[in-house]
């Protein structure tokens, strides 16, 4: 029983001497939330490593702070997709780890929706590279009733992100196909998901308000065999163009296919997808020949066009991964998402509160994708909007321009 | 207390007679929706509504083809085999592992066997080199998936016999999770391209080869493909259990086990051999699958083999016709609600026809041929 007793008191003491302090209170710890399993990987594993290579150059410092970093995983292998229960375990096991100040993450919109309010009543800060579900942060058309606040239960906000979200992508893609592709009237196809839905309905609110001629509007079946007969209705519509808001994982290469076998090819009917089909992967799935001459929207800068202080980062990063791999789309904004985490950490008096209130004041000028700064409801002060074209023989998608938005 | 209490008589109880009449004027009505519905859809748009026809038409011949293996099994066992999806499955993943590498695959848990067959065909392959890689990947999927669900019967199903039910179910089931794990292991979990060996070159409509009319590809190659292949694997199917002698032992089984037995049919053979049929005509379905869709993936199974399982019970499990109307009638009213109705909708419209269909007909369009429903 005293030995029971002695056991006892020695692991209370072993946890007052954790939650203690001492030395260790100027030890913070950021934490990243990626989907690290499947074709994921590709692209997540590639941000682990931008954002480990941010703490390097910084030598593991902010301020007079010294930050750990640890990677979380949100996927599971069985499907290679982020888990909405791993998400939900991951955000509670943050939110009850003190020594975490800042979640960078989620890349899925879907998970994210469900860790930004667990660690919203923790007040723990979260910084997402590459969420663009509009709902996340504004109210507006292609969001869903009591959409921002829901996710706010404190009734302050704790998630910031930096890349420009889906009302953007939507508007600037309107403007895109009625003033250079000259298109009288298009079909919209979203893959019922939360991202997909929210970017084609973020698309039909621009479209209708600038005057382009909506077709139809409708939702694919991931789980189909085909879309031919769909495209058959598409095609009675008389539509001369189709928009595409969607992930290509969910069947996206035999939509595309189907669409160009029933409708002709891209040139005769333009095909417009959002960011979640600029993936090289859809040359595959689709057969390069029927993704050829596609447009597709990013809320991100390519490598190309970097410049300045991310040139340099990009350089000296490209040096460590090494050189022939191909940076893929949201590795930098991973990196920018870290730099901002470790600027708002060295500004603050180092508790999870501050450390909010800094991030919301973030005006950094030199981050890997250029300056950062945010508004009120944490979206990018100044977002981008890039367009790329498919290009069929070469088997990938071309930077074309930047693209003008009305939102 | 001390009373013994004497067991009423059975009663059998006939629905009133209003709530019958009301159900058959609630269906008449829904039928007659739909009726109208589909005609002023073909009289609307005559030539969209052929082609939307065909398509339904060559989806629900594939849905038939895997409905087929679920129907057997069930006829003769009263198993709903769950499994059966994945085997169609795991023969779209072989298929395309002959198209796309020129070999034939063995995935073991955590590494793949693989026999060279010949080069990899592609879209501009040589017509004598597609035949070859068509041909080799029947035999090889047929053979493959005849293999996987004899081998599954053999250590799965056999030593059950005589159990309660629910055991080979779970078992089946159990086996589903286990195939798909194969799959994902195999090839991963994304979707795979598999080379379009067949061109969607149109034989009739828009810019036919044959006739040249109106303003779609009523009829292409791949269409042709699919009833190529399906025609013949069902006609021999009925030919096989209609006049050889290992149909006759399965139809003298599903009849009656016992009498089956002591005429001196084996049973567990007979019951070993309709697994393996079952198996081949689904590396046949995974084979015309991989030619017509181009696409597949390791959970193809789950979903496609509710449909077919639907399709089954549609046209009434146990029933070979039954199980190519029932897939071919899905096919159709997937293809109509995709091409006239709202695409989102499609699954359910298809289930709610099945349990109207149900509710009037509960052994399905054709009935039930089991031992039971004998």
């Amino acid at each position: 029983m005293l030995a029971v007793l002695g056991l006892l008191v020695a692991a209370l003491a072993l946890v007052a001497t954790g939650c203690g302090g001492g030395d260790d209170s100027k030890t913070l710890k950021i934490v990243s939330d990626l989907p690290l399993q499947g074709s994921n990987l590709v692209q997540s594993g590639q941000m682990v490593e931008a954002i480990e290579y941010v703490m390097e150059l910084a030598d593991n410092k902010a301020g007079d702070y010294t930050v750990e970093y640890e990677s979380f995983d949100d996927a599971i292998a069985s499907t290679g997709n982020w888990d909405e229960a791993t998400c939900a375990s991951n955000a509670r096991s943050y939110a009850d780890d003190d020594s975490i100040v800042i979640n960078i993450g989620t890349y899925n919109s879907g998970c994210a929706a469900i860790e930004i309010p667990i660690l919203n009543e923790a007040g723990l800060a979260m910084v997402s590279p590459a969420n663009t579900y509009p709902g996340l942060t504004v109210s507006g058309s292609g969001t869903e009733a009591g959409e921002p606040d829901k996710y706010y239960p404190s009734g302050e906000r704790n998630y910031l992100r930096v890349v420009a979200h889906d009302l953007f992508q939507g508007s600037a893609d309107a403007n895109f196909m009625k003033n250079d592709l000259g298109v009288k009237s298009v079909f919209i196809l979203d893959d019922k998901e939360l991202y997909g839905k929210g970017v084609a309905d973020a698309f039909e609110g621009s479209a209708k308000e600038i005057g382009l001629g909506i077709a139809g509007h409708e939702g694919w079946d991931k789980d189909a065999p085909n879309y031919t007969a769909l495209m058959t209705k598409i095609k009675a519509t008389g539509a001369d163009a189709i928009f595409i808001g969607g992930v290509s994982p969910n069947n996206g290469g035999q939509l595309v296919k189907d669409k160009v076998s029933v409708l002709g090819d891209n040139e005769t009917v333009k095909l417009v997808v959002s960011d979640g089909f600029v993936l090289d992967s859809l040359f595959k799935d689709a057969g390069a020949e029927n993704v050829n001459g596609a447009y597709g929207s990013a809320p991100t800068l390519p490598a190309s066009q970097i410049t300045g202080a991310g040139a340099e980062f990009l350089k000296g990063f490209q040096e460590k991964i090494g050189v022939d791999e191909d940076i893929q789309v949201y590795t930098l904004y991973a990196a920018t998402a870290a730099q901002v985490a470790l600027d708002a950490i060295a500004r603050s008096d180092g508790t999870r509160a501050d450390i909010i209130a800094q991030l919301f004041a973030t005006n950094l000028t030199d981050a890997a994708t250029g300056s950062m700064s945010f508004d009120a409801n944490g979206d990018p002060a100044a977002g981008t909007e890039q367009l790329f074209l498919a290009d069929g023989p070469k088997g990938t998608w071309v930077w074309n321009k930047a693209l003008e938005s009305t939102s | 207390m001390t009373e013994t209490s004497v067991p009423s008589p059975v009663v059998v109880h006939r629905r009133p007679a209003v709530s019958d009449r009301l159900r058959w004027i609630f269906g008449a009505l829904i039928l007659l929706g739909l009726g109208y519905w589909l005609i002023s859809a073909a009289v609307d748009e005559p030539e969209r509504f052929a082609q939307v026809t065909v398509i339904g038409l060559s989806n629900g011949m594939i849905y038939a083809l895997v409905a087929l293996g679920y129907t057997l099994v069930y006829g003769i066992i009263e198993l709903i085999n769950f499994a059966h999806g994945d085997i169609f499955m795991l023969g779209t993943l072989q298929t395309q592992s002959i198209f796309a590498d020129g070999s034939l695959q063995i995935p073991l848990l955590f590494f793949v066997i693989s026999v060279p067959l010949g080069t990899a065909a592609t879209v501009s392959s040589s017509g004598l080199e597609k035949t070859y890689a068509i041909a080799m990947a029947l035999t090889v999927s047929v053979v493959f998936c005849l293999a996987i669900n004899a081998a599954i019967e053999r250590i799965g199903y056999k030593p059950l016999r005589g159990q309660p039910r629910l055991a080979p179910l779970i078992t089946a089931i159990g086996f589903s999770f286990i195939l798909q794990g194969i799959g994902l292991s195999w090839k991963g979990e994304g979707r795979i391209a598999i080379p379009q060996l067949i061109p969607d070159t149109v034989l009739i409509g828009e810019g036919g080869t044959l006739l040249d009319f109106g303003s779609f590809p009523y009829y292409t190659v791949r269409d042709l493909m699919v009833l190529l292949i399906t025609a013949p694997v069902l006609i021999a199917l009925t030919l096989l259990i209609q006049r050889s002698k290992p149909g006759k032992a399965m139809r003298a089984t599903a009849q009656d086990r016992d009498a089956a037995a002591m005429m001196g049919i084996s049973v567990d053979r007979t019951i070993s051999f309709t697994f393996a049929l079952g198996g081949a005509i689904a590396g046949a379905g995974g084979v015309v699958y991989a030619l017509y869709v181009g696409t597949t993936y390791f959970q193809l199974g789950f979903r496609l083999g509710l449909i077919a399982f639907t399709s089954a019970v549609l046209g009434g499990i146990g029933n070979l016709s039954g199980a190519v109307l029932g897939g071919v009638l899905i096919g159709l009213v997937a293809a109509y609600n995709d091409g006239f109705g709202d695409a989102r909708w499609t699954y359910t419209v298809i289930f709610t026809i099945l349990i109207l269909i149900l509710v009037f007909r509960p052994s399905g369009l054709l009935g039930e041929r089991t031992p039971e429903g004998q």
